[in-house]
């Protein structure tokens, strides 16, 4: 039943706000290198980012950008398995990727200065 | 691939699709063949295989209501609405039960205002009345 709570708002489910935020961007610098598939995108962004639990919240993600157009896909059959749905950046999503580099750039800085954590 | 291996893999695809039960049914079944994908494509890609393997798999897709949730669904809204009756009559219920509590605050407002009226026109009646009436002498 508490479970049922936790999940009942988007801004209490499993990630957090500012990780929700930044993936997004991180999924769009990955498509920024080239096509690739779901299962690709996923085992890059564990690797990078330590999210080996809840790998199934990518989905709604990968969709929600897909109907905001920043990224599109396409099918592609494979030797082994089934088709794969390859995803790649459209123009609106290397602008979206553009600005928030800048953005965060700034922003992380500001951060830093006020949370003591900047780097030496 | 063993009958217990797919029913493993239904299971959790079920239970994604009750957790979703108020989202858009295109969105629904594209989350559903999104991760029915993701489940395939690692069988074939990872080593191993077996029970074992699905079972990683799915801990590592993580909790279905959690994913619904990132999808915009409300597991809970979703759980009653696949019975429409059982978010109707609580509801329903509730209306009624606030319409009694007026009617009853109003009956009480009613009686107390009456009896006051009564004990204060007696009262005005008998003014040498021996036995004061302290509660509602008071204005």
């Amino acid at each position: 039943m508490a479970r049922y709570h936790a999940c009942m708002t988007e801004e209490h489910s499993s990630m957090s706000a500012l990780r929700r935020g930044t993936i997004e961007f991180c999924v769009l610098a990955l498509l920024a290198e080239g096509k690739m598939y779901s299962v690709e995108l996923v085992r890059r962004l564990g690797e990078a980012l330590g999210m080996t639990t809840s790998e199934g919240t990518m989905y709604p993600l990968l969709s929600r950008l897909r109907r905001n157009e920043r990224i599109a896909s396409e099918w592609r059959e494979s030797s082994a398995g089934p088709p794969r749905r390859y995803y790649y950046l459209t123009p609106s999503g290397e602008r979206a990727l553009a600005t928030f580099r800048a953005e965060w750039t700034i922003f992380r800085r500001g951060v830093d200065r006020l949370l003591g954590t900047e780097q030496s | 691939v063993t009958e217990q291996d797919n029913r493993l893999i239904e299971d959790y695809l079920n239970r994604i699709e009750r957790a979703t039960a108020d989202l858009p049914q295109a969105r629904r079944t594209e989350l559903i063949e999104d991760l029915r994908e993701h489940i395939q494509v690692l069988r074939v890609e990872e080593p191993g295989g077996g029970e074992a393997h699905i079972r990683s798999i799915l801990e590592r897709l993580g909790d279905p209501e959690a994913i619904a949730a990132e999808a915009g669904a409300h597991p809970s809204v979703a759980a009653a609405s696949t019975a429409p009756t059982n978010v109707a009559v609580p509801r329903a219920r509730s209306r009624l039960g606030v319409w009694i509590l007026a009617a009853l605050s109003l009956l009480a407002v009613i009686l107390i205002c009456g009896s006051l009226f009564f004990f204060s026109a007696r009262q005005g009646e008998s003014q040498s009345d021996p036995v004061p009436v302290p509660a509602v002498s008071q204005p």
